[in-house]
């Protein structure tokens, strides 16, 4: 009698034992899940917000007086400053950037470098070319310009690029 | 008698182990399944669609109204693909043509799609709305734009921008969906 008794209480004992052995495991497997998703999104929405703020920050170097279409249009760069600035070594150092360059995004495949010689038929404004080891972040602008026509001005606005490098 | 009383007791024992190890297997499994699961990929708000909505609206196209120099903005021809007002382009398109190709091209250029690249589409989508905090009081119009192909995303990045007309708003919207 004492013998069985002992025995179901081992069986007992290794049955508690098995038992909190087991939940302690679900725990674990549920705690690394829940940690898991949670630090994937914390990871995702820095990452977000990372390149929200270094996009933010280009567009708002867009909206600068030397670039901007003036009044109240955001995110839209003047061409026509553009061009003059370029060729301004003043300006080369100006923004505290590593590289800085508006792109035209055309219909066309063509990309040519811009210069007071071919300016408006050119796709590509380098204010400054980018250095070794930075990091490009870009925005989407409007480029605005002033077309001259036989009977007057207009102003026509075309779809760009401005990147800026910069080191992190 | 006692040793009956003893195997019953340890087979309800063993019956009752039992049962727990299989509810912590079911509760698992569903975890798992949670886990595993490929749920709609979250649909976030982001600042360069944002940034390329607004810019495109202002995108000067060559088609005028009145006369020929007077061209228009891409945002007036949405407004004109909405009430139906008449256009000239060059190349005889309507004014909603003339939208949906110059996002076409545009939207190729700045997220071009294909099997090797990490866009799988991009969806253009044009909206009346009366009240602009009224989700539900969107109504379609215009032909939506998709390029690529519509297939499951990792993650959906949208943007929007408004044009105000007298009786509401008109929105335009883009998905961008990602492999990741």
């Amino acid at each position: 009698m004492d013998m069985k008794t002992s025995k179901s209480a081992q069986m007992k004992i290794n049955e508690m034992i098995i038992m909190i052995l087991a939940i302690f495991i679900f725990f674990v497997i549920v705690l690394l899940f829940w940690l898991s998703i949670s630090t994937s999104g914390i990871k995702a929405s820095v990452a977000q917000s990372s390149r929200d703020q270094a996009i933010m920050l280009v567009a708002r170097l867009a909206d600068s007086p030397e670039f901007g279409c003036g009044g109240i249009a955001s995110s839209c760069i003047d061409t026509d400053k553009l061009i003059v600035l370029m060729n301004h070594p003043v300006y080369k150092n100006f923004w505290n950037v590593d590289g800085l360059i508006v792109e035209k995004v055309t219909n066309t495949n063509s990309s040519v470098e811009c210069s007071i010689g071919n300016y408006p038929r050119c796709t590509i404004f380098t204010i400054k070319k980018p250095l070794n080891d930075t990091i490009p972040d870009s925005s989407i602008v409007s480029l605005c310009r002033k077309e001259i026509k036989k009977d007057g001005n207009y102003d026509k606005c075309e779809i760009g690029k401005i990147t800026v490098w910069t080191e992190r | 008698m006692m040793g009956r009383i003893n195997d019953k007791r340890s087979q309800q024992e063993i019956v009752g182990f039992a049962l727990i190890i299989i509810i912590v297997v079911i509760v698992g499994v569903i975890f798992l399944g949670i886990y595993l699961r490929k749920d709609k990929p979250i649909v976030t708000d982001d600042a360069e669609i944002n940034n390329f909505i607004m810019s495109s609206l202002r995108y000067t196209t060559d088609c005028y109204k009145d006369y020929d120099t007077d061209f228009k903005s891409l945002g007036d021809l949405v407004k004109y693909c909405y009430d139906g007002t008449k256009v000239t382009c060059m190349n005889s398109q309507t004014g909603c043509q003339a939208v949906n190709s110059t996002y076409s091209w545009m939207l190729k250029k700045l997220w071009p799609t294909g099997k090797d690249r990490p866009i799988r589409y991009a969806k253009v989508a044009f909206y009346y709305q009366q009240n602009l905090s009224d989700e539900n009081s969107r109504t379609p119009f215009g032909e939506k734009l998709i390029i690529g192909n519509l297939t499951s995303c990792g993650t959906i990045k949208s943007g929007h921008d408004t044009i105000n007309i007298n009786s509401g708003d008109l929105v335009v919207e883009l998905e961008i969906c990602r492999t990741s």
